[in-house]
């Protein structure tokens, strides 16, 4: 069953079309990426799903049940978790559980087991006012997941946390499915992050959806990039050069580009070989992900291209 | 309904509207005590009561009532928690609706609490100083009803209703008036306060509709004035105490309805 369908899905805002014929089939038991730059039309796509902001056109349907017709049944079964955790700050993340729970009618144990699972148990009873943001970012993970829901939608977990919480939150995420069976349904305007828990992925642009599938066919949208690092970079840059390739500098490495995908890992060794046979020490060598820009030259053939920077 | 009732009960702890509960009514208990106990000349029971009430009406419980709307609905804008709580597969206009009864039953509260400090006050000032003891209206039953049958002034009649009927009954009435004709202010500022995450709006409405019902008082069409209602129920001249009730009561109440309506139709932009 589909746990997500929406339908030729369309928001205008003050005449900016945020959202424009959007079509998602989120498949059950996915971990559903939804990737897109700032000013896509993510937030405004998971607003409508979850009946928040009413459509100006469009369908959408929750495991088969219409939103807009059924809502409180459509949503039955789903847990969300927003860009910026929202709690009440002047009670203690216990009570605020509490308030989620009661409303939808579960048992008093429920409480403790989302506590358990968040690893959230040292600090329950303390006001949310005093939480950091990753425990507010875990609180609103455990509020979601209150009641066991068949769903999950996440709006950007990862949105303003440290190196090490996005770890953690990515990882987490990632053992949902396995966990619970539960289907999730993530936003995030970070390409690496999704090739890292996303089994599908659709990528919005500009209200539009430009590209949607299962994470691996968009692995083959695109050619892969190494990285090389050496100590002496001019004889490096020689040596590429006399190969054919176009070298770029990033990030205080060398970057080229590989023929294909499919025989990245093979080109790299031979570039390797080559370089070392040379006498050039190289130190770093590795396949680079796709940036997201990166991916939308190849998906729209032009940078992304938000809402917010078009007038600058 | 009960669980979502239970849940803005729940979520009152610790908030400063515990504080505007008592302190409302105490303010007015103790403004009516110090003039008592400083020697005020309401020297009858009903009519120091009603002096209290009228306090009550026009200014604490309008005041009030605009504090209590506006901090719950800024209980959801501030933390920007209406999201998560719209997304509950519960139906909208509960949330809402469980809000209005709450404030309701707080202000409900607040007028009990409001008649019992204003007894405490006025029995204490004459515990304190004898001289400032207040008394029954003397049972004069058979001039009251002559009275009542004169065509007689506002005033008259108030003396002479006190007087035929046990005056407490006609305090715990007026009492029940005041708060049942302030539904359709309470109802107005719950959907001012629901509706602008701004606090400063329903804020201003209170206040602006509190100050306009000094001069909607000489207006012929005062009586329309939801900010008016609570107070002309403290009138004796029947149909104008009526009004206001039914105005204020049948108002509210459909006002509450539309605001229901409204308020579920909310886009969490
Ligand atoms: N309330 C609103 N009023 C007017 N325009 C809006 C509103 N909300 C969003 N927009 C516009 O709609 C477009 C999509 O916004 P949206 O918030 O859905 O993007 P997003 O993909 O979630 O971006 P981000 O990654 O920054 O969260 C943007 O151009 C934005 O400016
Ligand atoms: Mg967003």
């Amino acid at each position: 069953m589909t746990a997500i369908e929406t339908e030729n899905l369309h928001k205008k805002f003050l005449g900016v079309k945020a959202v424009d014929g959007v079509d998602l089939a989120v498949p059950e038991g996915a971990i559903y990426g939804f990737l897109g730059p700032n000013g896509a039309g993510k937030t405004t796509t998971i607003r409508m799903i979850l009946g928040l902001l009413q459509p100006n056109k469009g369908k959408i349907r929750i495991f088969g049940e219409d939103l807009m017709r059924r809502r409180t049944k459509a949503l039955k079964n789903v847990g969300v978790a927003f860009e910026t955790p929202a709690h009440y700050e002047h009670l203690t993340g216990r009570e605020n559980l509490d308030i989620t729970r009661r409303l939808l009618g579960l048992d008093k144990s429920e409480i403790d087991r989302v506590l358990e699972t968040v690893e959230l148990t040292h600090v329950p009873n303390r006001l949310v006012r005093k939480y950091s943001l990753g425990m507010r970012h875990r609180l609103g993970l455990a509020r979601a997941l209150l009641g066991k829901p068949k769903l999950l939608v996440f709006d950007e977990p990862t949105n303003g946390l440290d190196p090490v919480g996005i770890r953690e939150m990515r990882e987490f995420i990632t053992s949902l499915p396995e966990r619970t069976g539960a289907t999730v349904f993530v936003s995030s305007h970070h390409l690496a992050e999704m090739q890292q828990m996303a089994s599908h992925v659709a990528v919005i642009h500009l209200g539009k959806i430009v590209f949607q599938g299962g994470m691996n066919d968009l692995r083959g949208l695109h050619a892969s990039r190494l990285e090389i690092a050496c100590v002496d970079e001019a004889a490096a840059r020689a040596q590429l050069s006399g190969m054919g390739k176009r070298i770029e500098r990033r990030g205080g490495k060398l970057a080229i580009e590989l023929a294909s995908n499919d025989g990245a890992e093979a080109e790299a060794a031979a570039v390797n070989r080559k370089l070392v046979e040379a006498g050039v020490d190289v130190h770093h060598l590795a396949l680079a992900p796709w940036t997201l820009e990166e991916l939308f030259l190849q998906v729209i053939g032009a940078p992304p291209r938000a809402d917010d920077q078009a007038d600058a | 309904m009960l669980t979502s009732i239970q849940v803005e009960l729940m979520k009152l702890k610790r908030s400063k509207i515990m504080l505007v509960f008592l302190a409302g009514p105490a303010l007015v208990a103790l403004l009516f005590f110090s003039l008592q106990a400083s020697g005020a000349e309401l020297e009858v029971w009903p009519f120091y009561f009603f002096a209290g009430f009228t306090a009550w009406a026009t200014f604490m419980l309008p005041l009030s009532a605009t504090i209590i709307a506006t901090l719950m609905a800024q209980l959801e804008h501030g933390p920007k928690t209406w999201a998560h709580l719209l997304a509950l597969p519960v139906p909208k206009w509960r949330l809402f609706a469980a809000k209005a009864v709450v404030a309701l039953l707080l202000i409900a509260g607040m007028s009990i609490l409001t008649g019992l400090l204003l007894w405490f006050g006025g029995w204490l000032a004459g515990y304190l100083n004898p001289e400032h003891k207040l008394i029954d209206p003397a049972p004069y039953a058979a001039l009251a009803e002559s009275m009542l049958n004169d065509e007689d002034t506002a005033f008259g009649d108030l003396d002479a209703a006190l007087l035929v009927r046990n005056w407490k009954w006609v305090v715990v009435e007026r009492l029940a008036y005041i708060y049942l004709s302030s539904f359709l202010l309470i109802a107005v500022q719950l959907w001012a306060a629901f509706k602008f995450r701004n606090f400063l709006i329903p804020l201003a409405l209170g206040v602006g509709g509190g100050f306009f019902a000094i001069f909607a008082q000489a207006s012929k069409y005062g009586i329309f004035f939801p900010w008016l209602m609570p107070f002309n129920t403290l009138g004796f001249m029947p149909e104008k105490v009526n009004m206001a009730l039914s105005l204020g009561l049948v108002g509210g109440v459909a006002a509450m309805l539309l605001m229901l309506i409204d308020m579920s139709r909310m886009q969490i932009k």
